[in-house]
């Protein structure tokens, strides 16, 4: 009895969390290499293939299938290297720290910028391999009848906000951190967010990797450890209790939201249809409520919006809500019959 | 209550007459009819007929009908034809029609059930000032400052009246006054269905030139009193019958 | 007076019933509206009012929820008995069907009245003195983002108040059945509505009424069933006879037209006008909405009631109207409706006041509206018919494009 877009986003979901935590691994065993040419750091620049090995566990050799940055938080911890090169927070922050030279990037850059248009933060609700695990987790929640947390709109905002604070020292770090002043710690620090971001712990453990799990070798790596446990043991908590609202504080997430408000993946309200009766509101696991709250506006693409198209399967007045691509419509909300 | 009869020949009106309903409108209806018709010298089976206003259901012996509203804007076009508004001032209600080009009803409102702002309200205030209707419409011509009648129920403005003699207010200020209350709730009326440029008006309260004056001063308008304003919905039936 | 109440309620249904080309499939609900066999084998009878109180609650309680709402002329005249005559006609006759003991009334083991307006509040402390009377408090503003925690709290408080009464105690468990049964009724009044839409010209507004009227006094799945039936003979003779010429679709607002009282429907349906779509509460409005259940858990149940109940209401007790006017424009628009009849039940400001504020609006769009004062006794057909016949007159004499 799922509803036809849960049906869907399952299964997109599912298929991109193989492809992207297996597909390099699959594309190199088939192929026996990557399929293009890396973007290498430049002669005697600091490099992580010459990183210990216990605070970033990248094995020599390893490299993923594709040069690329798509916005669906491909991890570089993926096994095998991974299908493409890593998330978009990766890339800013490996190529600040390399200082490459922009025109190897903007192809890259590129297709990264026409990807995150057309889709916006789809990505984050249909792609993201967090995500994916995240609703598993949520799943798991509803069949135990336990009711998810509720959060203020301030909240939310401060998460935002907290986002920014992420992302922003994240390139700062990143691009001092490859200056020869900062030597010492440059194997704790490269690639900052990635050494706390769970997927780190996570994305190895389905290629039978424990290596990243903890590494006590002295303080700072210590001091990662434990901060990235208590990330993944919040990243565990909010998923579990509150269906989506990590993804207000993710920085991919928050990157993958500039490109929601102009992207041609459109949701969209007939307004008079609209019996205000907030089931939108109530399904929407990033719990937004502009689809109920906002008059007079016909397309609805809001930051925080992951186009899950829960609210679109909740809606039960005809043609109320309804998805676009380029002004060609996807789906449209419908009274749905039940079984009983 | 009257019953009227108009018969048209050419498109003008050849016989008219109007009769008392008395307690049985078929009666009534059959002597107006005898009536109009001896007057434009017809015989009665050769003419198609509409029956029109609230006899339409017992006393139209299988003649189509329409009600008066659609009556009163057709008649009230032909003979004011530059009128975009109807008011029809009857004994026991009253009316006020919004025209669309061509005199099709726009938008309507009645007053059916509350006696203020009808002719029924006049006649109960005739006896107040032991005056007839047009000993009423004198009395008000000469009036120096109309009375505020602030009651909107007709029988509390009895009283009002009552009291405005006792405390000397002149005569004629008060039926002023009366004439004023009726015009104010027609106006009132008038602002639901959306204001004309120029009002048609009609019935029997459209006899009086005290009425129209309130009514012009209420609405602020121009306001066009035809002849034989009570004929105009009978007209209005008959051009209709004229249409197949 | 119960046998006089009774002559009411089969003169209506003869008068709708002698109807040309009627579905068959309409004498289920006669019956049901006739017998009112809602069987009491489920658990105690409870009276309830207005769409505010979750069907879906009192089941999971052991009880049978049954609409009180009156529009007994024969109710009312008991009920003036007791309560001043220039008050809601509605609450004077429902009091009148209580004190009375008319019908289902009679059969009550409690009520529960919304304070959803200024007579339902005074009419539950008359009430109360007949049967056990539980208050469901109506907050005036039907923002969920304020009110929703009130409502889920009022909702539990009525569910602790009646499991106090029957004994039962609505769990989680038996909420979420009691939603899945009742579901089935929403999803046939929405095939029914389908079938509607694409063959508007085959059952009169007045049928669909009694359909409605059926669904508030007849047990719920044998209701659902009759309803599918009735879907599907709609599309049988739909398909078989083509839409009349002069069929003149109308979409009806106002205050409910409460059974028997159904004059208006008749003055429409002889002046040759069809009611096809309504915002009314004692049709649509009560069994079109679904409960939308977004997390299964006991609070996410509660929530999606409360939505459902208080935040889907159009009712004109809120502060905001706005999805009133839009639903209205909504039915024109779906239906292709030529004109706008709001009912007006004299003495009720809700309506009264929401009608003045809805001419301007459809005067504005250029919608033909028609505003009719009246009561539940048949004093006033005349007037009411000249309204109407006037109304349907200035509707055909509209240029074709226009409509």
């Amino acid at each position: 009895m799922m509803r036809p877009t849960a049906v869907a986003r399952w299964s997109v979901q599912i298929a991109a969390f193989g492809l992207l935590i297996y597909g390099g691994f699959l594309v190199k065993a088939a192929l026996g290499r990557s399929v293009l040419p890396g973007v290498s750091a430049p002669a005697g620049a600091y490099s992580s293939n010459t990183l210990p090995q216990q605070s970033i566990a990248w094995a020599p050799g390893d490299e993923p299938a594709f040069n690329f940055y798509p916005p669906g938080a491909a991890c570089r911890f993926n096994p095998g290297g991974g299908l493409f090169k890593a998330c978009i927070v990766h890339m800013f922050s490996e190529n600040l720290t390399w200082r490459t030279p922009l025109k190897y990037l903007s192809l890259y850059l590129f297709l990264f910028v026409l990807l995150a248009f057309l889709f916006g933060r789809a990505w984050c609700g249909w792609i993201c391999p967090l995500g994916t695990l995240g609703d598993a987790l949520t799943g798991l929640r509803r069949l135990l009848h336990i009711d998810h947390a509720d959060f203020s709109g301030g909240f939310r905002k401060a998460l935002r906000i907290c986002s920014y604070g992420i992302l922003a020292p994240t390139l700062a770090v990143s691009a001092f951190i490859g200056m020869p002043a900062f030597t010492p710690y440059q194997c704790y620090l490269f690639l900052p967010y990635c050494q706390v971001c769970p997927a780190r712990l996570l994305c190895p453990l389905f290629g039978g990797r424990t290596s990243t799990l903890a590494d006590f070798t002295n303080g700072i790596s210590s001091f990662l450890s434990i901060a990235s446990w208590v990330v993944l043991g919040l990243f565990v908590a909010a998923f579990f209790l509150g269906r989506r609202i990590w993804c207000h504080l993710c920085p991919i997430g928050l990157v993958n939201s500039w490109f929601n408000r102009g992207s041609p993946l459109e949701l969209r309200k007939d307004q008079v249809r609209c019996n205000r009766c907030a089931a939108c509101a109530d399904a929407c696991p990033m719990g937004l409520d502009h689809v109920v709250r906002k008059k007079g506006k016909a397309v609805l693409n809001e930051p925080g919006c992951v186009l899950c198209l829960r609210c679109v399967d909740a809606c039960p007045r005809d043609s109320c809500l309804s998805v676009t691509f380029w002004g060609k419509q996807l789906i449209q909300s419908k009274y749905r019959e039940t079984h009983s | 209550m009257a019953t009227k009869v108009v018969v048209l020949s050419d498109g003008k009106a050849v016989g008219k007459a109007l009769v008392n309903t008395g307690t049985d409108p078929r009666a009534a209806g059959a002597e107006a009819l005898s009536q109009a018709l001896g007057q434009a010298g017809l015989q009665e089976c050769e003419l198609p007929r509409i029956v029109t206003g609230y006899g339409r259901v017992v006393a139209n012996n299988g003649a189509r009908t329409i009600t008066e509203i659609l009556a009163a804007a057709r008649g009230a076009h032909c003979v004011a034809p530059l009128a975009d508004g109807v008011i029809d001032l009857g004994g026991q209600d009253t009316k006020v029609i919004k025209l669309g080009p061509d005199g099709t009803v726009a938008d309507f409102i009645m007053n059916d059930k509350c006696a203020a702002g009808t002719g029924r309200f006049l006649e109960l205030m005739v006896s107040a000032l032991g005056v007839d209707f047009d000993g009423l419409g004198d009395l008000a011509a000469a009036a120096a400052k109309p009375a505020r009648i602030n009651s909107t129920c007709a029988v509390f403005a009895g009283s009002e009246v009552v009291s405005l003699i006792a405390r000397s207010v002149p005569e004629s200020d008060i039926a002023a006054g009366l004439f004023a209350s009726i015009a104010s709730r027609i106006a009132a009326l008038a602002t639901h269905v959306g204001g004309a440029g120029r009002y048609a008006f009609i019935g029997g309260g459209a006899k009086s030139p005290a009425m129209k004056k309130a009514l012009e001063s209420a609405l602020g308008k121009e306001v066009i009193v035809p002849d034989d304003p009570q004929f105009v919905v009978a007209l209005g039936a008959a051009l209709s019958a004229a249409q197949p | 007076m119960a046998a006089e109440d009774l002559k009411l309620r089969e003169r209506a249904l003869a008068l709708f019933a002698a109807r040309d080309g009627r579905p068959a499939a309409l004498e289920y609900f006669e019956d049901a509206v006739r017998s009112e066999d809602i069987s009491a084998g489920d658990g105690p009878l409870l009276g309830v009012f207005c769409n505010f109180v979750p069907a879906e609650v009192v089941e999971a309680a052991g009880a049978v929820p049954v609409r009180l709402c009156s529009g007994s002329v024969v109710a009312q005249s008991v009920g003036e008995q007791m309560m001043p005559r220039d008050t809601c006609p509605v609450a004077r006759a429902t009091f009148g069907a209580v004190a009375g003991g008319f019908g289902l009334a009679s059969r009550v083991r409690a009520v529960v009245v919304p304070t959803s307006c200024d007579a339902k509040r005074r009419l539950a402390e008359f009430l109360s003195d007949y049967v056990p009377v539980l208050s469901l408090s109506i907050p005036p503003r039907n923002d969920y983002r304020t009110e929703l925690p009130y409502w889920v709290s009022e909702l539990e408080r009525l569910a602790e108040g009646l499991s106090r009464i029957t004994g039962v105690t609505p769990t989680r468990a038996r909420l979420e059945a009691a939603i899945l049964r009742r579901r089935a009724r929403q999803d046939a009044f929405r095939d029914l509505g389908r079938a509607r839409l694409r063959y508007p010209h085959v059952l009169a507004g007045s049928d669909l009424a009694l359909v409605a009227a059926a669904a508030f006094a007849a047990e719920s799945s044998r209701w659902a069933e009759a309803t599918r039936r009735l879907a599907s003979e709609v599309r049988t003779l739909g398909e078989a006879r083509p839409r009349p010429a002069d069929f003149v679709p109308l979409v009806l607002t106002g205050a409910p037209l409460l059974w028997p009282a159904w004059k208006l429907y008749d003055v429409i349906q002889s002046a040759g006008g069809s009611v096809v779509a309504d915002t009314l509460c004692s049709v649509t409005q009560g069994l079109d909405d679904p409960v939308q259940v977004d997390d299964w858990s006991r609070a996410g149940i509660m929530r999606a009631l409360a939505l459902r109940y208080f935040a889907a209401s159009l009712c004109p007790c809120f502060m905001d109207t706005t999805a009133l006017t839009d639903r209205v424009f909504e039915l024109v628009h779906d239906w292709k409706a030529q004109g706008v009849v709001a009912h007006n039940l004299r003495l009720c400001q809700l309506a009264e006041m929401q009608s003045a504020r809805l001419r301007h609006i459809l005067r504005d769009k250029g919608i033909p509206f028609l505003a009719v004062d009246t009561e539940l006794g048949t004093e006033d057909v005349e007037q009411v018919r000249v309204r109407v016949e006037a109304f349907m007159e200035m509707i055909r004499e509209r240029p074709c494009a226009q409509r």
